[in-house]
């Protein structure tokens, strides 16, 4: 096993700017 | 063989039978299987946690992730599946646990403020939302950031400021003078201070990029939709002119320093430039592909309220979907690595929007307060004012239908792999829109991510 990403807390990760609105508004 | 005889036996071996199961694949994990044999990537939602198995580790993997559990950890390869969270007790209420996460959204030690330094901006792309009426931001907003943050940051631990606009390097000087005050209250207070800055590029040369280096803005976003005229007929001067040489030119200019700092560049494709991301992608390779710190993101140009909505040649969801991890994948492929937006978005809340957190507040030139930065004209939008003192008026009805119409509302979202990392709320004006169910691209398309996340794992 190979560890990409080690896992967190996840409360710990409450807190970037990324518009990425899935789709057309209208 | 058990022999039972009537059915008060039977619940007894079955009771029996269910305590002896002791742990349950995680209702929060997602698996894909890697081409070529290379064997398998695993993903949980729930802490973020990604590893890679190979294909002779898969088989027992997958025996141990069976959905009926298992009642001890037998195994080198189970003990790993529950130390990164992939086995967990079946006594842990995951439901809950994901409930928890959603409500310590509301602590109050961060704030998230994403600043308008001024509203006013040197381009005019095609497909740009925005409608500019308000230019730098005024003295008595400036003093009234000041004076919140001063106010506030005796109870922060984390403190994060998005910059953008407008073109904030329009307005460097309130860029700067923010900046000052609130690198002094964060250090002052001993908060984690962090920003991030969405530009053009077009005025990012070497020097501007040193300095905001020294205000502590090391995230950046620019974006580049194509090579040469593909790019300056879709985001050009306001008076028309080009663009796309002087941004190449700042980025290669930035390249030559030592500092870290992380660079997403933004390719916003439709149906115009779709046939021409493939030669972006070879442009990209040759300038930036050995330098970790530029990564690149594709995303489909929306229909988001701007005057020439109608006429943008969007790309239809299905392409849309396949394009962006297609793209993805050629960019991989070439040695150019992939944004860090895309795994940030797969930590838990890492896909919860900005406007969906409740100590997350736009700050418009003017001193008005939103929630959101694709919808400044909504009247739900307008969520009240900063003045001079520091003070804020806030209209809490309008901040409670951004911030829980995710998850609450919505069983699908509740019983979803996904469920922590967006908590039903990756677009909250997108539900309040269409009425449909805002997933992101990485979730819809998990598999290939992961893919993806392991290819560029190996350079």
């Amino acid at each position: 096993m190979r560890v990409l990403r080690p896992g967190t807390i996840p409360v710990n990760t409450a807190n970037k700017i990324m518009k990425s609105v899935p789709g057309n508004l209208k | 063989m058990i022999i039972v005889g009537n059915e008060n036996e039977c619940k007894e071996v079955y009771k029996y039978m269910e305590k002896k199961v002791k742990y349950v694949p995680s209702r929060f994990n997602a698996l894909s299987h890697l081409d070529d044999d290379q064997g398998i990537v695993l993903f949980n939602s729930y802490n973020g946690a990604i590893v890679h198995f190979t294909e002779k580790e898969k088989a027992e993997v997958l025996a141990s992730l069976k959905r009926a559990g298992t009642e001890e950890l037998k195994n080198e390869t189970q003990k790993d599946l529950y130390e990164n969270g992939f086995l967990v007790s079946e006594q842990v209420d995951e439901k809950r646990r994901a409930q928890f996460l959603h409500q310590s959204l509301h602590r109050t030690d961060v704030m998230h403020l994403v600043l308008l330094p001024t509203e006013a901006c040197n381009f005019r792309c095609t497909y740009c939302y925005e409608t500019f009426p308000r230019g730098k931001m005024n003295a008595d907003t400036i003093n009234g950031l000041k004076a919140l943050v001063k106010e506030k940051a005796t109870n922060l631990s984390n403190l994060n400021i998005s910059w953008f606009g407008g073109e904030p390097l329009l307005a460097l000087d309130v860029i700067e003078e923010l900046s000052n005050s609130f690198l002094s209250s964060a250090k002052d207070n001993h908060i984690h201070y962090s920003c991030d800055l969405v530009t053009n590029g077009y005025f990012l040369t070497k020097d501007v990029f040193q300095k905001l280096l020294t205000w502590e803005i090391k995230q950046f976003m620019i974006t580049v939709d194509g090579i040469g005229e593909v790019h300056d007929s879709r985001r050009h001067l306001a008076g028309g002119g080009k663009t796309f040489e002087k941004i190449i030119d700042n980025l290669k200019a930035i390249k030559e320093l030592p500092d870290p700092f992380d660079i997403t560049i933004r390719v916003n494709f439709d149906e115009n430039n779709l046939l021409e991301t493939a030669k972006l992608i070879g442009f990209l390779k040759e300038h930036f592909a050995a330098d970790k710190r530029f990564g690149v993101i594709f995303r489909p140009v929306g229909r988001w309220g701007g005057e020439n909505d109608d006429e943008l040649p969007v790309c239809s969801r299905i392409i849309a979907n396949h394009k962006i991890w297609e793209f993805t994948d050629e960019a991989v492929t070439h040695g150019i690595g992939m944004s860090s937006l895309i795994d940030g978005s797969l930590m838990p809340s890492g896909s919860v929007c900005y406007a969906a957190k409740p100590h997350s507040l736009v700050v418009a030139s003017d001193g008005q307060l939103y929630k959101c930065t694709v919808s400044f004209n909504e009247e739900v939008n307008k969520v009240g004012k900063i003045h001079e003192d520091g003070s804020l008026d806030l209209d809490y009805d309008k901040i409670a239908s951004w911030v829980t119409s995710g998850e609450e509302t919505d069983l699908v979202c509740q019983s979803c792999f996904y469920r922590p990392a967006c908590q039903g709320n990756h677009c909250p004006f997108y539900r309040m829109q269409t009425g449909e169910r805002p997933c992101p691209y990485e979730k819809r398309n998990i598999k290939k991510v992961l893919n993806l996340i392991w290819k560029n794992s190996l350079q």
